[in-house]
């Protein structure tokens, strides 16, 4: 019995997993297709480092806008 | 303009995106990130060109492909899609040089009654206050929200 709720429990995992994908799928905009290769791929580029520096030192010394 | 683009390939989690501009120089690929900084909940739009040896990306390089309003449609169009899925994220931008602040500026300007339906844009100014976006008003970064749209029975 456990080992048929555990199994359950990873089948339904697994549905929610692919449901989410496909509901990302649906609501791209027209001519994106998603790619796992880019997965992580460019997130510790120097530039990108960089730029997040800059923005992070803007929101420090001017602070947020008023949303 | 925003419906000029090229097509696009997204990371799972829709932070990181490839296309290729292509024009009279060849194929050029152009790189889009966002990265959550310091604050939760805000990012920061990283987008360079990727250097087919060595694979790193370049905010430097001037491509003349006489492609730059296809680039920032393609690069808006990256916008739409990363807020579908994090509607509460705040994004700022920054260009990396005048240049390409000014070239920001003035793709936000052409599309703007576009723009403001879907997004909260402000720009930072000379005075260093973040401001609603107007025109004709140069800036040093922007900062965009989506806006949140309530439906009710009246708008069907």
């Amino acid at each position: 019995m456990h080992f048929w709720l555990k199994e359950k429990f990873i089948f339904l995992q697994i549905m929610k997993t692919k449901k989410i994908k496909k509901t990302i799928k649906n609501s791209l905009p027209k001519g994106f297709a998603i790619d796992s290769g880019i997965n992580n791929k460019y997130s510790d580029q120097p530039l990108f480092q960089q730029k997040v520096e800059q923005a992070n030192n803007i929101l420090k010394t001017v602070g947020l806008p008023k949303i | 303009m925003i419906d000029n683009r090229y097509p696009v390939k997204a990371s799972e989690d829709l932070t990181s995106f490839e296309f290729d501009s292509i024009g009279p120089k060849g194929v050029i690929r152009k790189v889009v990130v966002y990265n959550e900084i310091d604050l939760k909940g805000y990012f920061n739009l990283g987008f360079g060109d990727k250097d087919p040896i060595s694979g790193y990306i370049s905010d430097q390089s001037i491509s003349n492909n006489n492609d730059s309003n296809k680039v920032l449609s393609t690069v808006a169009a990256t916008l739409y899609a990363f807020t579908d899925f994090y509607p509460n994220a705040t994004v700022i931008a920054t260009g990396s040089t005048e240049a390409r602040t000014r070239l920001y500026r003035m793709g936000i300007t052409n599309n703007l009654i576009k723009i403001q339906k879907d997004f909260l844009i402000f720009g930072l100014n000379q005075n260093s206050e973040w401001e609603l976006f107007q025109k004709n008003v140069t800036y040093d970064a922007f900062l965009v929200k989506r806006k949140i749209h309530i439906f009710t029975d009246y708008e069907n």
